[in-house]
C-alpha cells in the first residue's frame, strides 16, 4: 500500500509539473489566436483600446457596426467590443473588464440591444474568459455560482480547459472565419436564404422581461452617464419577415425607450427601416452580412453626429 | 454521481483512504463503509430512490434466508413460492418504474377509443434499476438453485447489491462471484491496484475522447435526417457503433478498474465485440454479464438448444426480445433484439454458433483477408441494428434507412475527427486483444509506461467534450 501512495503521489507530481507547462503552451496558443474573441479580448487586456466610441453588444453587435465607417465618417475613433452571449448581463459583464484595463472613458459607446437582451437569463457564454482565470481582475467578476467557473478552475492547471471545448473553437475553428479583425470588426458574407424554414430558435422567439437584469441594465446606463460617456441604444436592423414571429416586440422597444428617458441616453429604432426589407444586406434573420454593416454604420454613424459635436 | 464528474475525482480517493486505513480492521466495518459510501455515490443523483435499492437489496436478502429454511424443512414448495414472489416482487418495481407508461401507451394504440390521458403518469427512471434488480434476483434464484449458500450477512449483501463502481450500469454481478469477496477479508494488492488505475484510465479515454466526441456527430445527424446525403447517414450510423461501445465498454471498464482498487475483482463485460467473425461470437463478447444472466436464467431453462428446431427457434427469439425489451420501454429495442434474433437464427440452427470460441489470430499480429471481411461484415450487421436501437421510434429508423439506401449513398460523406480517435482506439485494442483488459502496458521501461499514460490523460482533459452521462444509465 505505502508503495502504491507513493508511487501515485509521484506520478500526478509529475503530471502537475507537466500540466502546468501544458497549460502554459496552451494557453499561449489561444491568446496569440487570430479569431475575432481572443484579439477583442487581447485588446481590453492589454488597454489598446482608447477610443472615442465603443460598441457593446452580442453577435449582432460584432456583426453590424463596422468601426472604419464610423471613424470616416464621424471623425471619431472606435471600436467593436461586442461579444457572443445575447443577455444584457454578459455586456455589463465586459464592459466592467474592459473599463478595468481602459486608460480613458469612451465619449460615446453605442448599445446594441435586441428583444432577447433583457430576457431571463439562461446562460453566460463567459467561456472566452477561460484563458485569462489567473488574472485577479477578471476572477473577481467570475467567481460567483452563476459562471461556468469554480476555484478548481483557477488553482489546478489544464483543469478550465477540461470538458470545454467552446474556447478551442474560438480560438481555432472558428478563426478560419472570423480572423484579423480590424478594430474588433470581421463580418459575415453571404446572403440570407429566405426559404429556409427555421427562422429562429425557439427560445429566440418568446421574452419573459428579467426585472433584476432590467435594474442592472439601469444602473450601468446611469455610471457610464455619470463616468462621462453618452449612450446610445440601438435596436439595430432584423429582416422584415422575422419581425412579426417575435413576441412582445412592442413591448420591448417601449422598455428601451423609457429606460433611455430615464437614464439620460437615447434610444434609436431600426426596426422600420428600409434597411430591414433589403435581403441583400442579411447574411441571416438576425445578422447582416458586410454590405448591410456598411450601409447601417453608415446611416448611424451620420445620425449620430449632431450628438458628436455636442460632446 | 458519475465517473466522469470533478465530483468522482474528489470521492474516489477519500473513499479508497477510509477504506483502506480507517474501515480496515473489520470486514464487517469495512462492508458497513462500502454500503455507506455505495449509497452516498446513488444518492448524488437522487436520493429518493436509495429506498428501492433498499428495499430490493432487503426482499432478496430475506428471501434468500427463507428459500434456505424452507428447503431445510423440506418445504420446497413453499422456497418456490417464496422465490417466484421475490422475482413478482422486483419484476413490479422494475415494471412500474421503466415500463408503465409504455404498457399503458401500447394498449391505448391498440384500442385508441378507450384513451385517457390520465392514466399516464409522469415516472422519472431511477438510474441502473435494471442492473441491480438482475443482480439481486440472480441471488435468490442461485440460492434456490442451490447453487449458493443464502448469507445471513445482511451488510456484506446489501455491499454485494450496491457496490458503487458497478450499482449503476454493471457489469452485472453474480452472488457466486462477488458475494463471497464481500464475505471475506480483502487484502491490498499492489499489481491489481495498479492495473486498475491502467483500465480506468483506458475507461475514460474511451468514453470522454471516444464516444462523447461521435457523440456531437452522431446528434446533430439523428436531429436532422433529411438534412444528410446517404453516405453521411452511413458514416453517422458507423460513428453511432463505436459511441456506444465506447460509452458503455468505457463505463465497464472504469468499474472494473476502480473496484480492483478495493480489492474486488469483477467479471469482464466486453471482449472486442467489434473483432467478432460472426454475429454469434459477437453477443458472446458484447455485454458479457447481460448475455450469459439471460442464457443462465431464461434461455437454458426454456430448453435452451438441446431441443426440438421449433423449440430453438422459440428460445432464441424469446431471448433476444427479453433483451431487446430489458433496455427500455420503446418498440425500437424489442425490434432490434428481432434484428438480431433473425441475424443469430440461421447459425444456431446450422450448428455454427459456437464455431469462433478463440481469439481473432490468437497467434498472428494480422487477421486473414477472409477474418477481415468477417469482421466488416459482421461490424455491419451491427451498425444496421444499431440504427433501429439509437432511432426514437420506428418511423425515424425508417427514415434512416431510406437516407441511407437511395442514391445519395454515392457522394462525398462528411466526415469527423473521431475517426481518428477510432483508430488508435482499435489499434491499442487490437495488440490487447488477448489480455485481460485492452489496456495492459506491457513495456518494461517506466519512462514509456509514463508518457503513454500522459498522453492518454492530456487527450481526455483536451479533447473532452461536454457530454457527460453515460448511455446505459438509462437502461
Amino acid at each position: 500500500m505505502r508503495l502504491f501512495l507513493k508511487k501515485t503521489i509521484f506520478f500526478f507530481t509529475i503530471w502537475l509539473a507537466f500540466s502546468t507547462i501544458v497549460d502554459f503552451f496552451v494557453t499561449k496558443a489561444i491568446r496569440g489566436s487570430s479569431s475575432r474573441a481572443i484579439r477583442v479580448w487581447e485588446d481590453v487586456l492589454n488597454s489598446k483600446i482608447n477610443e472615442d466610441i465603443i460598441i457593446l453588444g452580442s453577435s449582432r453587435a460584432c456583426d453590424h457596426y463596422n468601426p472604419a465607417v464610423f471613424d470616416s465618417i464621424t471623425g471619431f475613433t472606435s471600436y467593436n467590443l461586442g461579444q457572443h452571449g445575447k443577455k444584457i448581463d454578459m455586456d455589463i459583464l465586459r464592459y466592467n473588464i474592459f473599463k478595468k484595463y481602459a486608460k480613458h472613458q469612451p465619449k460615446i459607446i453605442i448599445w446594441d440591444v435586441h428583444g432577447q437582451s433583457i430576457c431571463f437569463s439562461d446562460g453566460w457564454y463567459d467561456g472566452i474568459f477561460t484563458p485569462y482565470l489567473y488574472k485577479k481582475e477578471i476572477w473577481s467578476h467570475l467567481d460567483s455560482p452563476q459562471h461556468d467557473f469554480n476555484i478548481f478552475d483557477r488553482i489546478i492547471p489544464l483543469y478550465r480547459y477540461w470538458k470545454k471545448p467552446y474556447i478551442f473553437n474560438y480560438a481555432f475553428k472558428n478563426a478560419r472565419n472570423d480572423a484579423n479583425p480590424y478594430k474588433g470588426y470581421v463580418g459575415e458574407g453571404g446572403i440570407i436564404d429566405t426559404t429556409a424554414t427555421k427562422l429562429f430558435e425557439a427560445n429566440d422567439l418568446k421574452c419573459t422581461i428579467d426585472s433584476s437584469i432590467l435594474a442592472s441594465f439601469k444602473n450601468t446606463l446611469l455610471k457610464m452617464r455619470n463616468d462621462g460617456s453618452f449612450v446610445v441604444l440601438v435596436y439595430s436592423p432584423l429582416y422584415y419577415k422575422g419581425v412579426p414571429l417575435l413576441i412582445g416586440t412592442n413591448e420591448i422597444v417601449s422598455t428601451y425607450q423609457r429606460i433611455a428617458n430615464e437614464t439620460g441616453s437615447i434610444f434609436i429604432n431600426y426596426l422600420q427601416d428600409s434597411i430591414c426589407k433589403n435581403e441583400r444586406y442579411f447574411t441571416q434573420y438576425v445578422h447582416l452580412n458586410k454590405e448591410g454593416a456598411n450601409v447601417f454604420s453608415h446611416n448611424l454613424a451620420k445620425r449620430l453626429i449632431p450628438y458628436i459635436n455636442q460632446q | 454521481m458519475i465517473f466522469n464528474s470533478p465530483e468522482f475525482l474528489l470521492f474516489l480517493p477519500i473513499v479508497f483512504l477510509l477504506y483502506w486505513f480507517v474501515f480496515k480492521k473489520s470486514i464487517k466495518i469495512q462492508n458497513f463503509f462500502v454500503v455507506i459510501a455505495s449509497y452516498f455515490f446513488y444518492g448524488w443523483w437522487d436520493w429518493r430512490f436509495l429506498f428501492l435499492i433498499a428495499i430490493t437489496s432487503f426482499c432478496s436478502w430475506a428471501s434468500g434466508l427463507l428459500i434456505e429454511k424452507n428447503r431445510a424443512s423440506q418445504n420446497t414448495k413453499k422456497a418456490k413460492v417464496v422465490n417466484i414472489c421475490n422475482i413478482v416482487l422486483n419484476l413490479l418495481i422494475l415494471g412500474v418504474f421503466k415500463y408503465y407508461n409504455f404498457f399503458v401507451e401500447s394498449f391505448f394504440d391498440i384500442f385508441p377509443t378507450l384513451s385517457n390521458d390520465q392514466i399516464l403518469i409522469s415516472v422519472i427512471l431511477p438510474v441502473g434499476i435494471s442492473f441491480y434488480t438482475f443482480q439481486a434476483l440472480s441471488y435468490t434464484i442461485d440460492v434456490y438453485r442451490d447453487k449458493i449458500e443464502p448469507t445471513k450477512d445482511i451488510i456484506a449483501f446489501f455491499a454485494f447489491v450496491s457496490f458503487f463502481p458497478q450499482l449503476v450500469a454493471g457489469p452485472i454481478e453474480r452472488a457466486t462471484n462477488l458475494l463471497p469477496q464481500f464475505q471475506q477479508k480483502r487484502t491490498f494488492d499492489y499489481a491489481a491496484a495498479v492495473d486498475g488505475c491502467r483500465q480506468m484510465l483506458w475507461g475514460f479515454f474511451k468514453k470522454m475522447v471516444v464516444a462523447d466526441n461521435c457523440a456531437v456527430f452522431v446528434d446533430q445527424v439523428w436531429d436532422d435526417i433529411p438534412s444528410f446525403s446517404g453516405s453521411t447517414l452511413l458514416v453517422a450510423a458507423i460513428l453511432f457503433s463505436f459511441q456506444i461501445y465506447c460509452d458503455f465498454s468505457g463505463y465497464s471498464d472504469i468499474a472494473i478498474g476502480c473496484a480492483k482498487l478495493f480489492g474486488i475483482k469483477l467479471k469482464r463485460n466486453f471482449n472486442n465485440p467489434y473483432f467478432s467473425r460472426d454475429i454469434a461470437e459477437f453477443w458472446r463478447r458484447w455485454h458479457i454479464s447481460l448475455t450469459t444472466w439471460f442464457r443462465d436464467y431464461i434461455y437454458i431453462p426454456l430448453g435452451g438448444s438441446r431441443t426440438t428446431k421449433a423449440k430453438i427457434v422459440r428460445n432464441t427469439f424469446i431471448i433476444f426480445l427479453v433483451s431487446g425489451f430489458w433496455h427500455g420501454a420503446n418498440w425500437t429495442f424489442i425490434i432490434w433484439g428481432a434484428f438480431h434474433a433473425l441475424l443469430f437464427l440461421p447459425l444456431i440452427l446450422l450448428g455454427k454458433n459456437r464455431k469462433y470460441t478463440d481469439n481473432i489470430a490468437s497467434n498472428r499480429s494480422f487477421p486473414t483477408f477472409k477474418e477481415l471481411l468477417q469482421i466488416l461484415l459482421t461490424f455491419l450487421l451491427a451498425t444496421f441494428g444499431w440504427i433501429i436501437f439509437r432511432s426514437d421510434d420506428i418511423t425515424q429508423a425508417m427514415q434512416f434507412f431510406r437516407g441511407i439506401f437511395n442514391i445519395s449513398i454515392i457522394s462525398i460523406p462528411m466526415i469527423s475527427k473521431c475517426f481518428i480517435f477510432i483508430a488508435i482506439m482499435l489499434i491499442v485494442e487490437w495488440i490487447n486483444r488477448n489480455n485481460e483488459h485492452e489496456f495492459q502496458i506491457q513495456s518494461r521501461y517506466r519512462v514509456v509506461r509514463y508518457i503513454i499514460y500522459y498522453t492518454i490523460m492530456l487527450s481526455i482533459v483536451l479533447l473532452s467534450t461536454q457530454q457527460e452521462t453515460f448511455i446505459y444509465f438509462q437502461f
